[in-house]
């Protein structure tokens, strides 16, 4: 404060009005001079007057008249009334009416001097004190909005909202008549209005007819790139407002502040005036660039809870599709939900799938709202948005669809009359094949972001799945119809137990033989499920060991026969052990087939051959002893008597024929029983050379016998015998004249070894393996001896393996051969 | 019996067989009853009362195992002694025959006619 002041004279008498003038000059004062009310009046409204020399006696009315106008006015200069003629009562009208005072005329001017010091000081205390109350009253309000600002940022979350209530607060303190928020659309780069606080609609239908294009904007580069706050007081003539929204709202001035959101400006804040010029300084601007900071905070805020919500929901949708995925069967109920999820958590308006079918895609599954748009059953690959994903194996984004080529003619022209405007689609996938495409619209020029396309791909990956799933399904469904179909249909019953005994599954024909309901047999133990057909369940246990001994000591498998009276069959079973993939025995599968028949005619046969070898001997016998009787006849001829004695040899040898024949009948069908005793094998073998004594004798063979004393085994020694006597007759008749026969008898592990070797013609490699077939004959045999009957060494094995034993041969031809028989020291049990 | 003479009941259905089985028994001094079937086979058995029954197993009207077990049954048989004489080695019939008490159980194409003559006169020899 310097002292000086502004000062109005109100005098009609020039003469005192440049004497006060000079006076107040003199002082630093500046003067404005009025003679009449009205000339008072021009100047009252002047806020800079600090003083006013009034005096009351003016030539168009009274001097209280402004007195009174003065007092009125926010902020009221200092009134001095200056009378020539005082009465008390005017000057405590004066005093009342707001006067600081008065004079009269003629004054002293020192005394007035003092007086408009006085005066002029109060003044600009007065006003100081104003001042300084404004400040407070402004920081006051300052203080609330930012209050209001603040809390609206820390309680709420509906950024709309928000943003409304923020440019309410700040268009309140800032005394500005509308206030709008503007966001940033990254990908079209115009600012969409977001929220605004009394925005005409005219204003709204404006920037929705001209999209404000970011760049073209004339207060791009500071806002965008310096991020400070533009304004202009006179908007209309400022060359930086240059967009039709200015133009067609015409309006006095206007305050533009950025809004930076993580180092990037995301949008922007609108203040404006009709009429008011206003003018910023820097405090203030600094204040409101403040707010908008706390704004974006906001805005942070508001994104990252929606983020956070859009990605709980995202996930748990994929969650959702996840579970009924693995419960839901029918692929179109999952792909359908697939579908609705993708409209829904994507807020599309449509989503839909087409999968590749020849060289074509073909819908699979939409939303209603994609049916209208679907009219076009088929695209090719390659064609329209969804053909162009498969084609490229790339997710493929549109925000205008109006303006895309690529989009089908048909299918656009539908799209756009439902206002879709973006695209959004990915590839389907399985194992890296594109199979399809998952496709989205969008509608209001809302656009697909990374994540969205994310989600949609996790969408595709589980609607891949769902379809890979059904695929396989289909497959191993198919396959296991097939295998079904063959397993019924095989002529052999097959039974799959487990090693506890369980009936896994078993096929038609084993239900069929085993009299039991296939279909209804699984989980049944096998002995239940034979409990029905095998009467005594003693039958039915045994073939149960017989299984459990396989699995207790796997061996190539088993078989025997199972007679079932109760079913009139005989079932041969042959099992066999399924091991697991480590190798261990975990069940076995078990074969039927039935055997009744071919039983029956191999018990015929045997029947057969019994009942002919019975008929052959009695009339053999007879033959043998009417030529023992003819050849007893005293003094026969030689020659009669050399006919009896050739017709008894032949008799013999038929009769040997037969009772072979017999033998091995007996001994194939089991009808034999053995008569077994402790027998001494070398003993035994002593007695058949005393019977082949003669036939070496007159071969010249030179025989060895080595052999351990005193081996005894329990078996049948008749039998026995016969099988020593064939094979050592068989060494001297297959051996030439002069040959090594050597018998050697000697113990193994659990055994004892008889064996006879001859350095004769051999058996040939080929015939060795059939050697022991009933009638059958080695090549090299049938040259040197033609009485043969192709008995003796079948006979012999039979009768080794009833015994428990085994004969073998081990013989090169031309050089000799030894045959080996093993019998158990333990006897045939 | 009076006679110093064994008799021998031969039941045999084979006539060729009957007549070289009577004429070894016949030169071995033994007195022979012939018999072609299990029928004529009892009558005699229980008529005559033999010393020895050679008994052949198959044949026609009753069975030799079916003869057996009646001569078995009936008082007046029941210690006559038996041999079986058989083609058959049926092991039931002889297991049966065995349990029914029979002499042995020969078998026809195994033996010789004189072996046949030999062991029946020792047999007779032996139990007489």
């Amino acid at each position: 404060m310097d002292g000086s002041a502004s000062v109005l004279v109100v005098d009609d008498e020039a003469a005192i009005a440049d004497l006060l003038r000079t006076l107040l000059v003199s002082r630093g004062h500046a003067v404005m001079t009025a003679g009449t009310l009205a000339e008072a009046r021009a100047h009252a409204d002047d806020p800079a007057v600090d003083l006013v020399l009034l005096d009351l006696a003016l030539p168009d009315g009274p001097g209280e008249a402004l007195l009174k106008e003065l007092r009125a006015q926010p902020d009221p200069p200092e009134v001095l009334i200056i009378t020539g003629h005082a009465t008390l009562e005017t000057a405590i009208a004066a005093v009342e009416a707001g006067a600081a005072g008065y004079v009269t005329k003629p004054f002293d001017l020192d005394a007035l001097e003092a007086r408009i010091d006085e005066l002029v000081e109060r003044r600009q205390a007065a006003l100081k004190a104003a001042r300084a109350h404004g400040a407070l009253v402004e920081r006051l309000r300052e203080t609330e909005a930012m209050l209001a600002v603040a809390s609206t940022v820390s309680s709420t979350l509906d950024l709309r909202e928000a943003l409304r209530r923020i440019c309410r607060a700040l268009a309140q303190l800032i005394g500005a008549d509308t206030a709008s928020v503007y966001l940033l659309n990254a990908d079209t780069e115009t600012l969409q209005p977001f929220a605004g606080y009394r925005v005409p609609k005219e204003y709204l239908a404006t920037l929705a007819a001209t999209p404000l294009s970011l760049k073209d904007q004339g207060f791009y580069a500071p806002l965008w790139t310096s991020r400070e706050p533009v304004w202009s007081d006179d908007v209309g003539a400022d060359p930086r407002f240059s967009h039709e929204l200015f133009r067609r709202l015409p309006h006095q001035s206007g305050l533009l502040l950025p809004l930076v959101l993580d180092d990037a400006v995301a949008g922007a804040v609108y203040f404006a005036w009709w009429h008011v010029r206003r003018t910023f300084v820097a405090r203030e601007l600094t204040l409101l660039e403040h707010v908008c900071g706390q704004l974006t905070a906001l805005l942070k805020n508001v994104r990252g809870w929606e983020q956070a919500q859009r990605d709980r929901e995202r996930l748990q949708a994929i969650n959702e599709v996840g579970r009924r995925l693995a419960s839901v069967y029918e692929t179109d109920d999952v792909l359908s939900l697939i579908v609705h999820e993708a409209e829904r958590l994507l807020g599309g308006a449509a989503a839909w799938i087409r999968l590749i079918e020849d060289d074509r895609l073909v819908v699979r599954a939409q939303t209603a709202t994609a049916a209208p748009v679907m009219v076009r059953a088929h695209v090719r690959i390659g064609e329209s948005l969804s053909g162009r994903v498969v084609a490229t194996a790339a997710p493929l984004r549109v925000s205008d669809l109006v303006n895309d080529a690529r989009f089908d003619p048909i299918h656009k022209a539908d799209a756009l009359a439902l206002r879709f405007t973006g695209y959004l689609g990915v590839p389907l996938r399985v194992g890296g094949r594109v199979i399809g495409c998952f496709s989205t619209f969008l509608r209001d020029h809302r656009t697909f972001g990374a994540d969205d396309e994310a989600l949609l791909t996790a969408l595709a990956d589980q609607a891949a799945l769902a379809l890979e799933k059904a695929h396989l399904l289909e497959i191993s469904e198919t396959q296991r119809a097939q295998l079904a179909r063959v397993f019924d249909s095989i002529s052999d019953g097959i039974l799959l137990l487990d090693r506890a005994g369980a009936v896994l599954t078993s096929n038609r024909r084993a239900g069929e033989l085993l009299g039991f309901d296939a279909a209804a047999a699984g989980g049944a133990h096998l002995t239940d499920v034979l409990a029905g057909p095998i009467r005594d369940s003693a039958g039915a246990a045994a073939l149960w060991d017989a299984l459990w001994r396989l699995f207790e000591t796997p061996a190539d498998g088993a078989s025997e026969d199972l007679d079932l009276p109760a079913l009139g069959r005989i079932v041969s079973w042959t099992a066999q052990t399924i091991r697991d993939q480590a190798g261990a025995v975990n069940g076995l599968t078990l074969t039927l087939r039935d055997v009744t028949q071919e039983r029956h005619v191999s018990r015929l046969k045997a029947d057969f051959v019994s009942f002919v070898t019975h008929q052959l001997r009695t009339p053999l016998s007879g033959i043998n002893w009417l030529l023992e009787l003819a050849a007893e006849i005293p003094n026969l001829d030689d020659e009669a008597s050399s006919y009896i004695a050739d017709a008894r040899g032949a008799s013999a040898r038929l009769t040997g024929l037969v009772n072979d024949l017999l033998d091995v009948s007996r001994l194939e069908s089991g009808k034999i029983t053995l008569q077994c005793a402790p027998t001494d094998l070398e003993a035994l073998t002593r007695g058949v050379l005393v019977d082949v004594a003669t036939l070496l004798r007159d071969k010249g063979h030179h025989l060895t016998v080595e052999a351990v004393p005193g081996l005894t085994v329990p078996v049948d020694p008749q039998l026995i015998r016969q099988v020593f006597l064939n094979l050592v007759s068989n060494a001297v008749k297959y051996t030439p004249a002069g040959g090594r026969i050597a018998i050697r008898l000697g113990r193994e592990a659990e055994a004892v070894c008889w064996s006879v070797q001859d350095n004769g013609i051999g058996v040939p490699r080929a015939n060795q393996a059939r050697l022991f077939e009933k009638f059958y004959r080695a090549d090299n045999v049938v040259s040197i001896e033609t009485e043969g009957t192709g008995l003796g060494l079948c006979l012999a094995r039979l009768i080794v393996e009833r015994s428990g034993g085994q004969l073998t041969c081990e013989s090169e031809e031309g050089r000799g051969s030894t045959f080996f028989v093993r019998l158990p020291l333990g006897g045939s049990e | 019996m009076v006679t110093g003479a064994k008799r021998v009941l031969l039941v045999e259905d084979d006539r060729f067989l009957r007549r070289a089985g009577e004429a070894v028994l016949l030169r071995r001094g033994l007195t022979v009853m012939l018999a072609v079937d299990g029928e004529e086979a009892l009558t005699l058995a229980r008529r005559e009362q033999p010393d020895l029954v050679l008994l052949d197993m198959l044949m026609p009207r009753r069975s030799g195992i079916e003869v057996l077990r009646e001569l078995r049954a009936q008082p007046e048989t029941r210690a006559l002694r038996v041999l079986v004489l058989s083609n058959s080695s049926r092991e039931q019939d002889v297991e049966e025959a065995a349990r029914l008490g029979v002499e042995g159980y020969w078998v026809k194409t195994e033996m010789s006619l004189n072996e046949l003559g030999d062991r029946v006169v020792a047999l007779l020899g032996s139990g007489a």
